[in-house]
């Protein structure tokens, strides 16, 4: 069976690269979520063994969504997604209990060994 | 191992393009509004995100741009810059270089664009001559705050083994040549060693290593109870750490040589994974898909033919009489009916789209003005097929600009006049049975009719005694006449005339309307009628002198039967009386320069809507109601004014779609 993914990103365009990157490596993604709280339902929903989390979305924050997954199950694998110079915010995203995170511009190599390592952790 | 992005080329620009579009509605907002925290929240979130995605793409100057105005944005939000005038201008300045260097993307323009004077203003703003992409203070705060708890925390480690003694560990951590976030993978490796015993120094120190201030790999003293081997696959299952070495009085190739046989072993897992995922990962598109217009018009395209051949059938049905082909077209009927609609469905866009521009465009051209204007848009989720929505994006410019520059009125005016200084101009779109009404109003001054009057005089379009025949609407569609100006209506260098030529013209061959009211002194309204759709309608078929014709339905309201003694004269006008209403009667065959087939004593008339008023048009046959596929006429007949275009009937034969306004007209 192959890894599950839900991609959480406002940016569609961001959400298909990862999809892209993702599904060439045989991961199956499961669903997208474009904010923190649509986020937050999908993983209720879905129970993916793996998330991207974008930091900076609308409605609910990354790291915001990242604790309400955590208190649903202590066990949620969540890989952020930040962009350069946001060091302080990943940070947070670590202690509020994310695996790992990646950062934007994504190499596929990079992605592919942030995911397989926090699906290992 | 760089990936091949062209592929999300056009993505990239539509979704870059929004979010532009949405950081200038937002600064709009926001300087009518400056401390709100949730319009700057959402600046700095789309702003953010623009970075990010350049950023993937490699479009390392509009990356730049957008990261110094994240800056700036960041300083807004902090509350250590202003949201000053010169401010909101400089993003404002911003924005539209960014759309101009997106724009020159999409053309694929290699014209360099010069951003230093940007930058520079950027940087000015947030006093920062620091360079770019260098992390602030805070980052390291952040983790000395984190190894400060740790070590607080370390003289009660979770021994990961039982029984076993501590002993001090010098270990190298060596990380990916290319590894980003330095510092952030530092805090993730001192934060699981502390987890697994105590830290006990580094090389360099902690702080330099907060910073950066190392190349790939640092060493670091631990004082634990676990094991080597446990300590490294813990390390190595961190991302971007690509060695761990065991230093034992500076011998680490015995660790070395230990070490490598774990790396390809991974890259194996990584490759059967790759396998048996292959065949299992059938992707779910869970959101929506993006589809270019060109498949969506395909798509109207051959529905439009399957309509023609279904009304092709439905004769031959009837023709034949035959009882069972009959059943099955009505079934056909519906389907298609139902497919027609799901595609007009698709290719419904809310307004919003094109809305979201205006308030900027308001906001600057009423400040260069020197006019004071509110600016306010309704029914933005509207929707209207997409194709019509790209067509009215000009006009509806050219009736907002016109609104500020012409309509609205100086403060000084206004304020002599005993209104608010602030003028109002809204922007309100609504649904009205098939069509979709688009309005631009505003509170200005109005329009004087007698001036156009005079006017229309003076320049030979009307003579005196029109003036008793015409109402004061009709006088005001001189308007909209090509060249038609009223210099000394206005102040301003153009007459309020200018470019509603244009707007009309535009709205007509889209198979709309356009309606102005004023009220001297009030204010003035526009309204756009527009179809909801172009390239499937619904019309009523009728035959004059023996050829068919195809009126709108939309623009009809009613269809009666008279006869001829029921035709009067006023002022040598032809009219009819319908229900206590006098309706001008004009008889389409002499309309359209056919032989008139007079003689009958009763002959059906079609009521059309021109606004404001009704005609009846007189023909010789109605044939009834039916969906017709437009087909536009090509350019050797496009200039033809009063027909829409053509059509293809079931029975193969072509009917020409006739455009009442302008042919009436």
């Amino acid at each position: 069976m192959a890894p599950t993914v839900l991609i959480v990103d406002d940016a569609l365009f961001m959400r298909m690269m990862i999809r892209d990157i993702l599904s060439k490596d045989g991961f199956e993604v499961i669903g997208e979520a474009e904010n923190g709280v649509e986020a937050v339902e999908r993983y209720k929903e879905m129970r993916p063994d793996l998330v991207t989390m974008d930091i900076v979305m609308p409605e609910m924050d990354g790291i915001e969504a990242v604790r309400q997954i955590m208190k649903i199950d202590p066990n949620a694998k969540i890989l952020m997604c930040s962009a350069m110079g946001q060091q302080p915010l990943v940070v947070e995203a670590l202690e509020a209990g994310a695996k790992d995170f990646i950062i934007k511009p994504f190499q596929p190599s990079k992605v592919i060994e942030a995911v397989e390592k926090a699906l290992k952790s | 191992m760089d990936m091949d992005v062209s592929q999300y080329k056009e993505l990239f620009i539509n979704e870059a393009q929004e979010h532009l579009e949405a950081l200038n509605q937002s600064l709009v907002d926001l300087e009518k509004d400056p401390g709100n925290p949730d319009v700057l929240t959402e600046i700095f979130r789309s702003a953010h995100t623009l970075k990010g995605m350049s950023a993937t793409m490699g479009f390392d100057q509009l990356t730049e741009l957008a990261h110094e105005m994240e800056n700036v944005l960041d300083g807004l939000r902090s509350g250590d810059i202003e949201a000053s005038t010169e401010i909101v201008d400089l993003l404002f300045g911003c924005f539209d270089l960014l759309g101009a260097m997106v724009a020159a993307i999409a053309e694929g323009s290699a014209q360099p664009i010069d951003t230093q004077p940007v930058i520079d203003a950027l940087r000015q703003a947030y006093g920062g001559g620091s360079p770019t992409f260098v992390p602030r203070k805070a980052p390291s705060a952040g983790v000395e705050k984190e190894k400060s708890e740790r070590e607080a925390e370390s003289p009660v480690p979770v021994p990961q083994e039982l029984g076993g003694e501590e002993e001090l560990l010098r270990l190298r951590v060596t990380l990916d040549r290319d590894c980003a976030l330095k510092s952030v993978r530092v805090f993730m490796i001192f934060r699981k060693l502390s987890q697994l015993g105590r830290v006990a120094g580094s090389r360099p120190s902690m702080e330099d290593l907060e910073d950066e201030k190392f190349d790939r790999s640092f060493e670091v003293f631990l004082m634990t109870a676990t094991k080597r081997e446990e300590i490294r696959k813990e390390l190595l299952a961190i991302a971007e750490v690509s060695q761990v070495e065991f230093l034992e009085e500076e011998e680490a190739s015995g660790a070395e040589t230990e070490e490598e046989p774990s790396r390809p072993e991974e890259i194996v897992t990584i490759s059967s994974s790759k396998e048996s995922g292959a065949g299992a990962a059938v992707p779910l598109r869970t959101q929506s898909v993006r589809v270019n217009i060109s498949r969506l018009d395909n798509l109207m395209n051959l529905i439009g033919e399957l309509v023609i051949n279904r009304t092709r059938l439905q004769e031959i049905a009837s023709s034949y009489n035959i009882p069972e082909l009959k059943e099955a077209l009505a079934q056909t009927a519906r389907l298609t009916a139902d497919l027609q609609d799901e595609v007009m469905k698709t290719r419904m866009v809310p307004v919003e789209h094109i809305f979201n521009r205006f308030p900027r465009m308001v906001r600057d051209l009423a400040k260069n003005r020197g006019k004071e204007v509110d600016f306010t848009m309704e029914g933005r989720d509207i929707e209207l097929d997409r194709t019509i929505l790209d067509e009215i994006s000009d006009p509806l410019m050219h009736l907002l600009r016109n609104a500020v520059d012409h309509g609205i009125d100086s403060p000084e005016e206004r304020e002599a006049r005993g209104k608010p200084r602030r003028g109002s101009i809204k922007l309100a779109a609504r649904r009205d049975r098939n069509y979709v009404s688009i309005e631009v109003s505003d509170d200005g001054q109005g329009i004087d009719v007698q001036k156009v009057w005079e006017k229309a005089v003076a320049a030979g379009l009307l003579s005196p005694e029109d003036r008793r025949t015409l109402g004061s609407e009709e006088v005001l569609r001189l308007l909209t006449a090509p060249g038609f100006t009223t210099t000394d209506e206005v102040s301003g260098v153009s007459g309020r005339g200018v470019g509603l030529d244009v707007v009309r013209s535009k709205v007509e061959s889209l198979g709309g309307m356009l309606v102005m009211e004023t009220a001297k002194g009030e204010g003035t309204t526009f309204a756009m009628k527009l179809p909801l759709t172009l390239a499937i309608i619904q019309a009523l078929l009728v035959r004059v002198s023996g050829e068919t014709y195809a009126i709108p339905l939309g623009t009809v309201s009613e269809t009666a039967v008279i006869s001829s003694h029921e035709i009067k004269s006023v002022s040598g006008q032809e009219v009819i009386f319908l229900r206590d209403e006098t309706l001008p009667l004009v008889r389409l065959a002499r309309c359209l320069g056919l032989p008139e087939d007079d003689g009958h004593g009763t002959f059906p008339v079609v009521v059309v809507e021109i606004a404001p008023r009704s005609i009846a048009v007189a023909v010789d046959e109605l044939l009834g109601q039916q969906e017709i596929v437009i087909t536009s006429l090509d350019k050797f007949l496009k200039g033809i004014r009063g027909f829409g275009g053509a059509t293809i009937l079931g029975t193969g034969e072509v009917a020409l779609i006739l455009d009442i306004p302008t042919l009436l007209s």
